[in-house]
């Protein structure tokens, strides 16, 4: 008789496949995965408990460090729920930048993540490819606010300056580029067998238990749900936009790469349009002076449809111009929950591609 | 004592704004909330008076209703709240009940959000709302973890963000912000990896320490007068360590 006894292994914190930060302490049997504890925290900085001693225009910078991957979409969480709670409102010009650079960081943040999900299943040329046009985007919001990583690109009630002169072509230009080489990335993983068995039937989680476990974003939306906050509740100026919410029901790790890959095509035909509707000329902020006036013991929550879902900011106002909470709900948090349950009863080898298919970025979950 | 308007009574007032009445001011508007009617129409007496800000809708219910609250808002049809978007807390210090916890729910089904607030205080603990959406357990877990509020029906609350042998808990009011220096000083490497390290810089020293040195210099194919110094035993180190 064959007995089998079940092994506790270590995963991370420095597994290349965990993009970070992140351990799992998985109990095998065998091969299978008969649990996993995700165990975070390593990149925990205190951010929220920074945020309390400083104003509210210097937090803005902190919400860079969060999701790294991208900024933009922290900036604009947290400026939108500072707006909200001031009563501020935003120029249209302002609002069409801000989805500019939000669409496009989402472009940089799904190419990331196609970059290093397809690597860790063992595709390898693809990498390179999608680090090409990433680098492109980069070099766009280099011009624009002179980071490639950290923006701080937005400021509360607008943004700080216009696009520079040439700035329009260059991103016409690229996204004409990207739409041929997205087509590329296509032709080399959509039909390809390899990928196929690696991706299709891995990490399944329907659209209950991901409503259940507080789960948004492209794993929901992978499940059925056509859940987008651009559409359902629209801010900035997606009401204005004309885009389709990709959504499938394969419910596994092919179907959230498709919804990805769609939605990159639908963020360059955003772009464009917003290229084309933009106002020539209008103001860029809505407010004169730095001093916020909130009013006393008010709270807001205020949410983005950021890359890996729902990114939400919660703030509390004692009247003072600095918070009295201010809380990050980020998606990366929220979603990884969703990684025991997807793995529990899969093999070893898709801990991998579960990981890569949550899309955390893990400073964005420890905060 | 300013009643509504909350502008810095002393300083200098805008001119153009002149103090506006209540039901004018659009961040506070009426919102329309169906879930809160079937609410009221269902569990009379359960929540409080709605408060309306920037378009949001907050619901404060009491300890001990909360469970029951919530389950009605998941379960009935009308309201259907099949989201928990957040779940967080926030200390109070110097009130009655200290802790503030607030739960934001959603309803895709109806296009509706609901912010719910309960009132914890510091020895008592609330009940958990995993068994309704399982998604709780980690916002839970972080109430706890940095705040100490303690939820009843958890899983297993433990840390999750800060080390699971942390003192206190940061979010806290009356926690510093750089943290409590006695506490700094147990995260001494040796003490994490529970190994010692021995730092061989003291151990040799004059004259060995310059061979070692430079037998390494020469390894690497640096010249043997190096410009800058080879690194000498650090005295400091050497002394407090003794023989």
């Amino acid at each position: 008789m064959f007995r089998t006894q079940e092994m506790e292994v270590n995963m991370g914190p420095q597994h290349p496949s965990t993009h970070g930060v992140l351990r799992l302490e998985l109990r095998l049997d065998g091969e299978r995965i008969v649990d996993a504890w995700p165990v975070i925290g390593y990149l925990h900085r205190g951010i929220e408990k920074l945020s309390e001693s400083k104003e509210f225009i210097k937090i803005t910078p902190y919400t860079d460090r969060m999701d790294y991957v991208c900024a933009m979409s922290g900036n604009l969480a947290y400026v939108g729920a500072v707006e909200k709670l001031c009563g501020v409102t935003v120029p249209e010009k302002a609002g069409y930048i801000r989805v500019i650079m939000v669409e496009l960081n989402r472009i940089a943040s799904h190419l990331l993540w196609l970059a290093t999900h397809a690597l860790d299943i063992g595709a390898m040329s693809i990498f390179l490819y999608a680090f090409r046009e990433r680098e492109m985007i980069l070099d766009l919001f280099e011009a624009y606010c002179g980071a490639r990583l950290t923006y701080n690109a937005f400021r509360i009630s607008g943004v700080p300056a216009d696009l520079p002169p040439g700035w329009k072509e260059e991103c016409t230009g690229f996204l004409k580029l990207y739409r041929q080489r997205h087509h590329e990335y296509e032709q080399i993983l959509s039909g390809n067998r390899m990928w196929l068995k690696r991706t299709q039937g891995v990490g399944y989680m329907d659209a209950d238990q991901c409503l259940a476990l507080s789960v948004t974003g492209p794993v929901l939306r992978a499940a059925g749900v056509a859940r987008d906050l651009r559409k359902d509740e629209p801010y900035a100026v997606y009401d204005q936009l004309d885009f389709d919410i990709p959504v499938d029901d394969g419910c596994d790790t092919y179907a959230r790469y498709l919804v990805r890959m769609a939605e990159m095509l639908q963020s360059a035909r955003m772009v464009e349009q917003c290229l084309e509707k933009m106002p020539s000329e209008g103001p860029l902020m809505g407010m004169k002076g730095r001093k916020m006036r909130p009013r006393k013991d008010e709270e807001v929550y205020f949410a983005i449809e950021g890359p890996r879902g729902e990114q939400g900011v919660y703030l509390i106002s004692d009247g003072t111009d600095l918070p009295y909470r201010c809380k990050f709900r980020n998606s990366s948090f929220a979603n990884l929950q969703a990684l025991a349950p997807m793995v529990r009863g899969g093999l070893v080898a898709d801990v991998v591609a579960v990981i890569g298919t949550l899309d955390i970025v893990l400073g964005d979950s420890d905060r | 004592m300013p009643t509504d308007d909350t502008r810095p009574p002393a300083g200098t007032p805008p001119p153009e704004e002149a103090p506006a009445p209540k039901a004018q001011d659009p961040l506070l508007a009426v919102v329309p909330c169906p879930a809160l009617e079937r609410l009221q129409e269902g569990l009379p007496g359960r929540v409080g008076e709605p408060h309306f800000f920037a378009g949001e809708v907050t619901l404060t219910v009491a300890m001990e209703h909360l469970l029951e609250v919530c389950e009605f808002l998941r379960q009935d049809p009308a309201c259907c709240f099949e989201l928990l978007a957040d779940l967080t807390g926030t200390d109070f210090l110097g009130e009655e009940k200290r802790f503030r916890v607030v739960y934001h729910l959603a309803s895709l089904k109806h296009g509706q959000r609901l912010r719910l607030r309960t009132q914890v205080g510091e020895g008592e603990s609330l009940a958990s709302v995993t068994p309704i959406w399982p998604g709780a357990d980690w916002f839970e877990r972080e109430a706890y973890d940095l705040l100490g509020i303690r939820f009843d029906g958890h899983p297993r609350l433990v840390r999750i963000l800060m080390p699971d042998d942390w003192v206190g808990h940061p979010l806290r009011k009356d926690y510093p912000l750089p943290g409590y220096p006695e506490h700094h000083l147990r995260y001494r490497t040796a003490d994490v990896t529970r190994r010692s390290y021995v730092d061989i810089s003291w151990k040799v020293s004059g004259e060995r320490a310059a061979a070692i040195v430079k037998k390494y210099k020469g390894k690497s194919g640096a010249p043997e007068s190096a410009p800058h110094a080879p690194m000498p035993a650090d005295t400091t180190n050497g002394q407090k360590n003794g023989s």
